[in-house]
């Protein structure tokens, strides 16, 4: 197991480094370069000849990549963010920022599976009953209402029609926490405004992919009650219980977690736009920033950052997938 | 959904031997598929909503009351008027505008709410809704002018008389003239990108697929690094360039969102019918075509092309619903399409950042084009759905996860 992560982790790199040669294109491209942004644009001829050489702007195309590329894996520097006064990196991954991106991800796909499964088993168990039928309905609404409208939806039905924040401060809206309870130490109002903040970005997040879970586990789930040895199971007078959890569902929920990794990129396309619609403090937040004020760096870090993600991601249900499945060998 | 893959399908056959079918004319694939769709009720219902969706946005200039490029500057923040419909026996008409401020008391101090108005009804003044009236000149197709429109007061746009179905934005822009415009967009650009990213998908993931071998791996390797880009924040990166480019017409605009879209939408598809390619290319007619001599071209265009054209069209219909989002989500945040076109989206961007506690809260009729998004989605999804149980009841199943 060991050299099959270690294996599976090294196959990452080559794919990292061409995403690297990616994004490095994508801002070399661009109009207009650093030295327009410092100087100005009233900058006088031979003091931008003299800056553009100094940052070694008037190499090829490649000296430039393998000396941004240098930095990057030696020091993780990815440049000076003019709009942070700072290293890029720091600037997006600051103030918790990137604690709070991990916390929303992993929150959302948790409890998308922790809610899902049961539903798609209950489904799966009480097939055509008007539970099953409501579930499947939620879930075709889910799949098909975008997070970002559905964000809206939320804070609509939260701001304009209930107007719960005007009733009681508890309850705004936007950020992590009520602006008046930044910086104090937790305590359970704290806790539970972090919660109040927290819980409806993650559910929207992840509404999409729970949808997908709950259909998908009614289906597999379907497929494998079907199967002679769940006869043999209720024939050899197991309860019903153990026939479902212990012989059914372990065997049906294997496909789903091949799945996995197809959900992540949504995961995080749905973390991006929520984090703006919401107003969250995290990195996607301050990527868009930086796309808005042309934060090069910075939007290249977040771009690195995010593929990071995605690989390490799929890595992750690669090794989950190794686990649960005897079928697939990896020495 | 080619005549000429009729005679592979077991169905076709089992259809002309069984004795109570021999009575009809053997009934080609595309008939079939047609049938077994028609079976879905909801799939109907999606394909219906798109047909009808289309047809008003072909005829937005007729159908929308306003030109939807108009301010009227003396009516901003109308609320829908859909609920101010009053009934003279079976003629509809609306009552004169009559636009009041907002006062809050604070502190004992009365002050204005800026921003925000409210509007009364003037009892005394009635204007009937007409129909075919004559409104805002356009050109109906770009080239018949004339002045006639569905439905409307026919009031100059100082006058209190206005008809506002979905209300006014910030500018006293006609809401409901705005969604119409709006959906040519937002429709649009769904189909044409699908089309685009599949001419390339087929291109790259066909050959892939039928040359197998170090040509496959390669390709393969190169969908890989693609696919493990992210799409959304790549998407945005590359639409915040051209957004700063500066002033470049809005049909550039257009066309450079549907090439970008197009770029981080290609490989999953390529994938799909790399995968189908790979399936058909050892079947015994393509080996058959083979051994009579068939050229590579041929093989691929009159042989195997025909036969996966079905999944295609499934495979594309289902893949509609996410560029129509991903555009939304641009334009939403205000990279997508500029004036003087106009998206959904775009139509959404005054909730994005923190003005949406405000508009919310105010203005919440602002988001009615949300809920056209939402439709628009759901119907192609329905669509897409029955289609695929069309096609093939019982191996497409997997045609969207084909991508895994």
């Amino acid at each position: 197991m060991p050299s099959f992560i270690a294996r599976r982790f090294l196959y990452m790199l080559p794919i990292l480094l061409v995403v690297t040669f990616i994004i490095f294109l994508l801002m070399y491209f661009q109009p207009g370069n650093a030295v327009d942004k410092l100087c100005g644009l009233a900058c006088p001829k031979e003091l931008r000849a003299q800056l553009i050489a100094h940052y070694g702007l008037n190499k090829p195309m490649l000296v430039q990549y393998f000396n941004w590329l240098k930095g990057v894996v030696t020091q993780l520097d990815f440049g000076y963010s003019t709009s942070y006064q700072g290293p890029a990196l720091q600037a997006l991954l600051g103030e918790n920022r990137w604690l709070y991106t991990l916390l929303v991800l992993s929150a959302s796909m948790l409890i998308s599976w922790l809610i899902a499964v049961p539903i798609g088993i209950y489904s799966a168990t009480h097939k055509y009953s008007i539970a099953d039928h409501t579930f499947t309905l939620l879930g075709f609404l889910g799949l098909s209402i975008p997070n970002f409208i559905l964000g809206l939806l939320f804070l609509w039905l939260v701001v304009g029609v209930f107007h719960l924040g005007s009733i009681n401060h508890f309850f705004q809206v936007g950020g992590f926490l009520n602006p008046g309870l930044m910086g104090k130490p937790w305590n359970l109002t704290v806790v539970l405004n972090f919660l109040w903040h927290f819980l409806p970005p993650v559910f929207i997040i992840g509404a999409a992919s729970m949808a997908a879970i709950i259909r998908y586990m009614r289906g597999s789930l379907l497929d494998v009650l079907g199967m002679e040895y769940v006869q043999t199971a209720r024939a050899k007078g197991l309860r019903e219980r153990v026939v479902i959890w212990k012989h059914a569902v372990r065997n049906a929920i294997n496909p789903l977690i091949s799945m996995l990794g197809f959900w992540v990129p949504y995961l995080m396309e749905g973390a991006l736009i929520i984090a703006v619609v919401f107003n969250l403090p995290q990195i996607e937040k301050t990527f868009i920033q930086a796309i808005e004020n042309r934060d090069n760096p910075v939007v290249m870090s977040g771009l690195f950052v995010f593929s990071v993600i995605l690989l390490l991601g799929n890595l992750a249900a690669d090794i989950l997938l190794a686990i649960s499945d005897p079928k697939i060998r990896y020495e | 959904m080619n005549e000429t893959s009729a005679p592979a399908t077991p169905q076709s056959q089992e259809q002309a031997q069984s004795p109570e079918e021999q009575v009809y004319q053997p009934t080609s694939q595309a008939r079939l598929i047609w049938h077994r769709f028609l079976r879905h009720k909801l799939g109907v219902l999606g394909g219906v909503t798109i047909a009808f969706l289309v047809l008003i946005f072909l005829f937005a200039e007729f159908v929308s009351p306003y030109n939807y490029h108009k301010s009227h500057y003396a009516y901003p923040y109308v609320p829908p008027m859909l609920g101010r419909i009053h009934f003279d026996g079976l003629r509809p008409y609306v009552y004169g505008l009559i636009k009041k401020n907002v006062y809050v008391e604070y502190g004992g101090v009365r002050n204005r709410l800026p921003g925000v108005l409210r509007y009364a009804e003037n009892r005394s003044q009635k204007y009937p809704i007409k129909f075919f009236v004559h409104g805002d000149k356009y050109q109906l197709f770009g080239f018949i002018p004339t002045d006639i429109h569905l439905f409307g007061t026919g009031e100059p746009p100082n006058s209190p008389g206005q008809f506002f179905l979905f209300g006014t934005d910030s500018q006293g822009y006609d809401i409901f003239s705005q969604t119409l415009f709006g959906g040519r967009v937002s429709l649009s650009i769904g189909p044409i990108v699908i089309l685009i990213s599949f001419l390339f998908g087929t291109l790259l993931g066909g050959f892939s697929g039928y040359l197998g071998g170090v040509a496959d791996t390669l390709i393969q390797r190169f969908l890989e690094i693609f696919m493990s880009l992210p799409r959304l924040a790549l998407l945005l990166a590359i639409a915040g360039i051209l957004a700063h480019l500066g002033n470049i017409p809005a049909m550039v605009r257009y066309w450079s969102i549907v090439g970008v879209l197009a770029l981080v939408n290609w490989a999953p598809l390529a994938r799909v019918i790399r995968g189908q390619f790979l399936a058909l290319r050892n079947s015994e007619y393509t080996q058959a075509a083979q051994a009579i001599g068939a050229g590579d071209l041929r093989v691929i265009f009159r042989h195997i092309m025909p036969n996966i054209m079905s999944y295609l069209v499934v495979a594309a219909t289902l893949a509609v619903p996410d560029i129509i989002i991903l555009e939304s989500i641009l334009s939403f945040l205000g990279y997508g399409i500029q004036d003087p076109l106009i998206s959904w989206g775009m139509l959404l961007h005054s909730f994005e950042g923190s003005g949406f506690n405000f508009q919310m809260q105010f203005h919440a009729w602002l988001l009615l084009p949300a809920a056209f998004i939402v439709v628009t989605v759901l119907a192609f999804n329905f669509m897409g759905d029955a289609l695929r149980d069309a096609v093939d009841p019982y191996t497409v199943a997997e045609v969207k996860e084909g991508a895994l």
